[in-house]
């Protein structure tokens, strides 16, 4: 008790070593030097053609590759990206080459109009035309197949060494410049949107989506993607509000590998609502959805959730990140509490979810 | 293989350049600001509705769990849900609200998550010590984003201090801000209640309010935080559980034309209520109020921020001065003390407390078996009549015990950092021999004697020191024998006493002594015995009770004190019988300080002023416009350059300069007539030149614009200023935001729905653009124009907005020929008014003619056209003509309108899978 107030009293403990140049400066400095590094990697996305995806005119992506007809999921219609209210232009996006012999990763938003043709333009001048070979719908990544060689490939940083309050840079070439562009802005926290993102507070906006978010040294941290936590891609009404995503790329190998293979991936869906009166721990179910999961699994209302792949559950929003951070088809072990306290543990394989319904009217949002 | 990263890792070290020093001291910013937010970020927490979706965030400012939010966000609920980056959620009860200013405090329940049983929390700075530029993090839950309740981190500078904001509602009395601070770290809708931090971590203020724009409501760079110097006028109220009102003069003060002589503009009463309490204070309509609080007044919204910030109840001072008609002239200056009236925020203050009654303590256990067994018996009556047996009383009598018994723990936890803090401040005071007296002044200002003195001992008030001393005056018996007297009666005469008095007290509310506030910590039972501690609780700054000499009400209020080596002295207190001033004490040092108290705890760093130098010069150098459009939703203000010693000002060309004349006011708040001077429409631009010659010392630094052709590349940091939604008036400074420049480049651009004017190179930037801020500057951080802002203009790429600059070199030479200062300056508007005929190339494409256009494919090439001597075939599809891309027919057209015959352009094409590039010379059409 004692040594606690004392903390209270003795003040801010920063007064450590008084720093001569203030850090806006150097900054200014430093940005130069990343830029240059990742610069050559950070290429311009044109596309041609196609239709605006939007709520009620959905069709399901043309396959990447011929002659892969078992999967009933690549069937699916893939729901809007955009949500109603943001009118979204055909210009140009950025993506970032992660394999030298022509993986070019972007965000889902820059091909929301099923193009017909895609081009992409290198920092030298060449151009490309690409193929959309994988997708990640629950992170809004697409993986782009260019016909080339030794291409310049930017360095992924790994995703644990990733701290809140970094200053990161927002590169992009939407805008045709020969350099890149720039947005800057700190780590605004980790693990966002059932941890597939980490949130920045630079600008973002359809002018840097799909490009490279990278730190002080040039290494990249993610793919700026207007995510949020609503569904699809709802954040692009977002942009340039201090708010911003970008899809940690150190962490998910295994998905670029299988984007890479063709891979369409879903967010995971349970089918449970919860009680948001219930504090936790554990999270009570209030509703099943039909057919869904849950249902399968014959979880009941009133039931606990109290671990998820062996993860004890905080609350219902910790439950919702737990299921979450899936791609749909993924099993889960779940272990919930029935009233009369037994506890069954079941596994699960989670579904996409199902397209959304129109919006409701909107209540009004925090403030 | 084992040797490719050391080879790599040779290569690394080779490569270190002069840049990288760069990089290790910026390293070094990241850590300690890493180090600063694991510290912090334990104590912001997302603030939620045991009900109703959505809300907002919180920050704990004490080891006992007390927390900060805003009254918007708790509402008149009473208890709310609180998520901690733990990732658990606690509860937490509504303790004390204040609608007016938009704060509200919450105490959690139970024991802490910190392993001594503690909760984490910050530390409240002083928000009257940020500057201008100086860094800050804002932290939060915007858009409930944090599922596992970490807070969002952004990071932004001041871009204003002293911000008045006025509130909502009737007579726009709730949630006002009037005495806020403006960052451009990015706030939204969420971060309600959050935390502003300063560079070191401090708690500054509570993020409450953003300006937004047509776009909906995300953050545009201007957010607003209530300052944490007002809200430690309310905390003791706030603390104490109340609904604490705001102080109001009732009249409206305002600066307009003198109405007494006609002469100049004055800050003078306009009206006021008959019955008010200046019209009690003797103040007459037409008076010029000159002071408040010892603050000279220049500014009617001066005095709005001041009394703003201001509880109900405190007692200030005003001076003014009256217009004698018999010697046409203004009387020299009075000054009135009066209370601060209460303003009338629509809520009723007494509606249900918050907080029980703290004066009797309940017997909980007592309590809590009669439920028990009440509950017992209806049971079995319930059980009866229904099948859901008493679950659910809907007696709204009903108490809750919990909630009831875990509010007096919040006290006794009050009462308990109180102790420790005085006790902390008074162990400081060591014991010595000094010689002390005090003198009895009576309040119509003669000094009647000195009466009494300590001598032999440190004066630490203990009652038997006091005593000892007092038998050893010298000074009139009389005086001396009432002292005795109440020391007698009164026992919180002694400091060292007080910590253990404290353990039976309750916190009653503030009180406000001069221009401090205070804790009145009141004692249960009778007698109304109450000590007054200083805002930080570190030292008492008076004391109370009931005096038994008089029948009254005695108070003893330390008006005075002095710092010597960070510690308080007492110098002058003031008694009050039935709160009216009777006599004042002196307290005259011998040969040391009469002493109480306290250890001064505060250990300020100042913060970074570096940046602020910066641009305090360039304040003198960006004005304010006042135009007028009349049109709704459009702005009828900007912001301005100047640009000449002449006065000249540069602006960007705007529909409220429509009108010949507008108004400029410089930094001094000084306003002067404008006129159009000249307009260059193909810049953009127009320059505006004074009425009226400038007073010689008018407060102006005109600016250089450079005619190189310097480049600034991506990533160069930039300070915009700029008049935002108009929050600056007269001398209030103009917002600054910091970004950094995005791009150069020559884009496709839309501003209002037509064509953005300047077709060069621009400068896309990251410090947002708002209305008002076209016509101001784009510096670097040494301070050099580099850019005049435009409005914000959409890009037909992206559709997003985009804050853009105009670089200066290119406005260079208007601005040199509109000056004067270059009769050879070519006229920059006629010389781009180049060769506009239309071209030809002999393209026809695929256009359906529908709404959206389609993709450029070649339909068909006229033989012997440039396209055919291209070689250019029909299902090609054109991609790029020079650096414009063209997704679309209607861009192909847009493109070649930009270049003449005979002009020769590179046109990127795809045909089949592969991308081409061919050289076209354009010709003119026949």
């Amino acid at each position: 008790m004692r040594t606690l107030f004392a903390a209270l009293v003795v003040a801010a403990p920063l007064a450590a070593q008084q720093k001569k140049v203030p850090e806006l400066w150097l900054l200014d400095e430093v940005v130069q030097q990343a830029i240059t590094k990742v610069g050559p990697a950070v290429v311009t996305i044109e596309t041609f053609g196609g239709f605006r995806k939007q709520l009620g005119n959905t069709r399901p992506r043309p396959k990447p590759d011929e002659g892969d007809e078992g999967d009933d999921n690549k069937k699916k219609s893939l729901g809007p990206i955009v949500m109603p209210g943001f009118l979204q232009a055909q210009g140009p996006g950025t993506g970032l080459i992660i394999g030298a012999e022509g993986w070019v990763v972007t965000s889902s938003f820059v091909l929301n109009y099923d193009p017909q043709t895609i081009l992409v333009t290198l920092q030298d001048g060449r151009r490309f035309t690409a193929e959309v070979r994988g997708e990640d719908r629950s992170r809004g990544l697409a993986m782009l197949k260019v016909k080339a060689e030794e291409l310049p490939v930017a360095e992924i940083l790994p995703a644990q060494s990733i701290e809140v309050g970094q200053w990161v840079f927002a590169l992009a070439r939407t805008f045709g410049a020969k350099r890149p562009t720039v947005h800057v802005g700190v780590v605004s926290a980790l693990r966002r949107i059932s941890g597939r993102a980490l949130q920045c507070d630079a600008n973002t906006s359809p002018a840097n989506y799909g490009g490279p978010l990278i730190d002080i040294e040039g290494r990249v941290m993610g793919i700026v993607s207007p995510l949020s936590p609503k569904g699809a891609l709802a954040g692009a009404d977002w942009y340039d509000s201090g708010i911003g995503f970008a899809v940690t790329l150190g962490d998910i190998p295994e998905i670029l590998e299988g984007m890479k293979a063709g891979e369409v991936y879903r967010k995971g869906f349970l089918g449970v609502s919860m009680d948001q009166a219930h504090l936790g721990p554990g999270a009570k179910i209030m509703s099943i959805t039909k057919r869904s999961p849950a249902q399968h699994a014959n979880f009941r209302k009133g039931d606990m959730v109290i671990k998820v792949d062996g993860v004890a559950v905080k609350h219902s929003m910790h439950l919702q990140d737990l299921i979450g951070g899936h791609v749909a088809g993924a099993w889960v072990t779940v272990v919930v509490k029935r009233k009369n306290g037994d506890e069954v543990e079941v596994l699960v394989q989670l579904d996409s979810p199902p397209p959304p319904k129109p919006p409701p009217p909107k209540p009004p949002p925090p403030r | 293989m084992a040797m490719l990263p050391l080879i790599v890792l040779l290569l690394f070290v080779g490569s270190l350049g002069p840049d990288d020093e760069a990089l290790a001291k910026l390293r070094a910013y990241e850590r300690s600001r890493r180090a600063l937010i694991t510290k912090l970020a334990p104590a912001v927490c997302a603030v939620m509705s045991l009900k109703r979706p959505g809300g907002g965030s919180g920050v704990i400012f004490s080891p006992n769990g007390w927390l900060l939010t805003n009254y918007h966000v708790t509402g008149k609920n009473k208890v709310m849900k609180i998520g901690l980056p733990d990732g658990r959620m606690y509860l937490a009860d509504v303790i004390g609200i204040d609608p007016g200013g938009d704060i509200a405090v919450c105490a959690l329940r139970g024991k802490g998550n910190q392993p001594d049983g503690t909760w984490p929390f910050v530390q409240l700075g002083h928000s009257d010590k940020l500057r201008i530029g100086g860094l800050t993090y804002a932290m939060g839950n915007p858009f409930l984003l944090a599922s596992d309740f970490k807070p969002t981190v952004t990071i932004g500078i001041v871009s204003g201090i002293h911000r008045y904001q006025a509130g909502t509602g009737p007579n726009k009395r709730v949630l006002s801000y009037p005495d806020c601070v403006q960052v451009d770290a990015p706030i939204n809708p969420g971060n309600s209640g959050g935390p502003l931090f300063d560079e070191n971590g401090l708690l500054v203020g509570i993020n409450g309010r953003i300006t937004i724009r047509d776009r909906g409501r995300v953050n545009t760079g201007v957010g607003f935080a209530v300052s944490i110097a007002q809200i430690k006028n309310f905390l003791p109220g706030l603390l104490a559980g109340r609904h604490t009102e705001h102080g109001t003069l009732d009249g409206n003060v305002w600066k307009a034309p003198d109405p007494n002589t006609g002469r100049g503009e004055v800050v003078h009463l306009q009206s006021c209520l008959a019955d008010s309490i200046l019209a009690k204070a003797g103040l007459k309509l037409g008076d010029l109020v000159t002071h408040f609080n010892g603050l000279r007044l220049d500014w009617a919204n001066q005095l709005a921020r001041e009394v703003g910030i201001l509880p109900a109840g405190y007692e200030v001072t005003l001076g003014y001065r009256r217009y004698e008609e018999q010697t046409r002239s203004y009387l020299p200056e009075k000054t009135v003390r009066l209370k601060l009236a209460r303003i009338d925020t629509g809520s009723k203050s007494d509606a249900a407390p918050n907080v029980p009654d703290w004066r009797e303590r309940p017997d909980f256990a007592k309590l809590r078996a009669a439920a028990k067994k009440k509950a017992a018996t209806k049971k079995k009556a319930g059980a009866k009549k229904s099948g859901e047996p008493g679950k659910k009383s809907k007696r709204p009598e009903k108490r809750d015990l919990d909630r009831e018994e875990h509010l007096f723990r919040y006290m006794d936890g009050l009462m308990a950092s109180f102790r420790h803090k005085l006790a902390k401040s008074l162990s400081g005071v060591a014991p010595g021999k000094r010689t002390v007296s005090a003198k009895r002044t009576s309040t119509d200002g003669k000094t009647s004697s000195v009466v009494w003195s300590v001598d032999g001992a440190e004066f630490v008030w203990k009652d038997a020191d006091v005593e000892r001393s007092l038998s050893k005056a010298e000074a009139g018996s009389d005086v001396r024998s009432t002292l005795k007297r109440e020391l007698d009666l009164n026992p919180l005469l002694s400091p060292s006493g007080l910590p253990d008095l404290l353990k039976d007290a309750y916190l009653e509310g503030g009180v406000f002594i001069g221009s401090r506030v205070g804790y009145v910590c009141a004692l249960r039972g009778p007698g109304k015995r109450a000590v007054f501690l200083d805002r930080d609780g570190y030292f008492p700054i008076g004391y109370r009770f009931r005096s038994f000499l008089d029948e009254g009400i005695r108070e003893v209020r330390f008006v005075d004190f002095e710092r010597i080596d960070g510690r308080m002295f007492v110098k002058r207190a003031e008694v009050r019988i039935n709160d009216t001033p009777r006599a004042v004490l002196e307290f005259v040092p011998a040969d040391g300080r009469v002493g109480f108290v306290s250890t001064e705890v505060r250990n300020l760093r100042m913060p970074d002023a570096e940046v602020e130098k910066r641009i305090t010069p360039l304040m003198k150098s960006v004005v304010k416009v006042h135009g007028a459009s009349g049109l709704k939703g459009v702005p009828s203000y900007g912001t301005g350059l100047i640009v000449s010693a002449e006065g000249h000002v540069l602006t960007w060309k705007h529909v409220s300069l429509l009108k010949e004349r507008c108004r400029i006011v410089f930094e001094d708040g000084g306003v002067h007539d404008y006129v159009r001077h000249r307009e260059y429409p193909k810049l953009g631009i127009t320059i505006l030149r004074p009425v009226h010659e400038l007073p010689k010392n008018a407060p102006i630094r005109p600016l250089e614009l450079p005619s190189d052709r310097k480049t600034y590349a991506p990533g160069t940091a930039v300070l915009s200023i700029g008049n935002a939604f108009k929050l600056a008036e007269f001398t209030e400074p103009l917002s600054v935001t910091f970004g950094v420049v995005v791009s150069t480049v020559r884009s496709d651009l839309r501003l209002n729905l037509r064509h953005f004017p300047f077709k060069g190179d621009v400068l896309i930037v990251d410090a947002p653009s708002n209305p008002g801020t076209h016509g101001g500057g784009l510096f670097t951080l040494d301070g050099k124009l580099i850019g005049l802002l435009t409005p914000l203009v959409e890009s037909r790429e992206t559709n997003s907005q985009l804050s853009l600059a105009v670089p200066s070199h290119e406005l260079a030479a208007a601005v040199a020929q509109a000056t004067g200062r270059k009769r050879e300056a070519i006229d920059i508007a006629a010389a781009r008014d180049e060769d506009r005929r239309r071209v030809y190339t002999g393209i026809k494409l695929f256009d359906t003619g529908r709404r959206r256009s389609p993709p450029a494919y070649i339909d068909r090439v006229m033989p012997r056209s440039p396209a055919a001597r291209a070689q250019l075939r029909s299902d090609d599809l054109v991609v790029r003509i020079d650096e414009f891309p063209i997704r679309t027919c209607e861009d192909l057209s847009r493109a070649l309108s930009e270049f003449s015959p005979g002009d020769t352009v590179d046109v990127t094409f795809k045909r089949g899978s592969s991308v081409s590039k061919v050289k076209m010379k354009l010709e003119a059409v026949r």
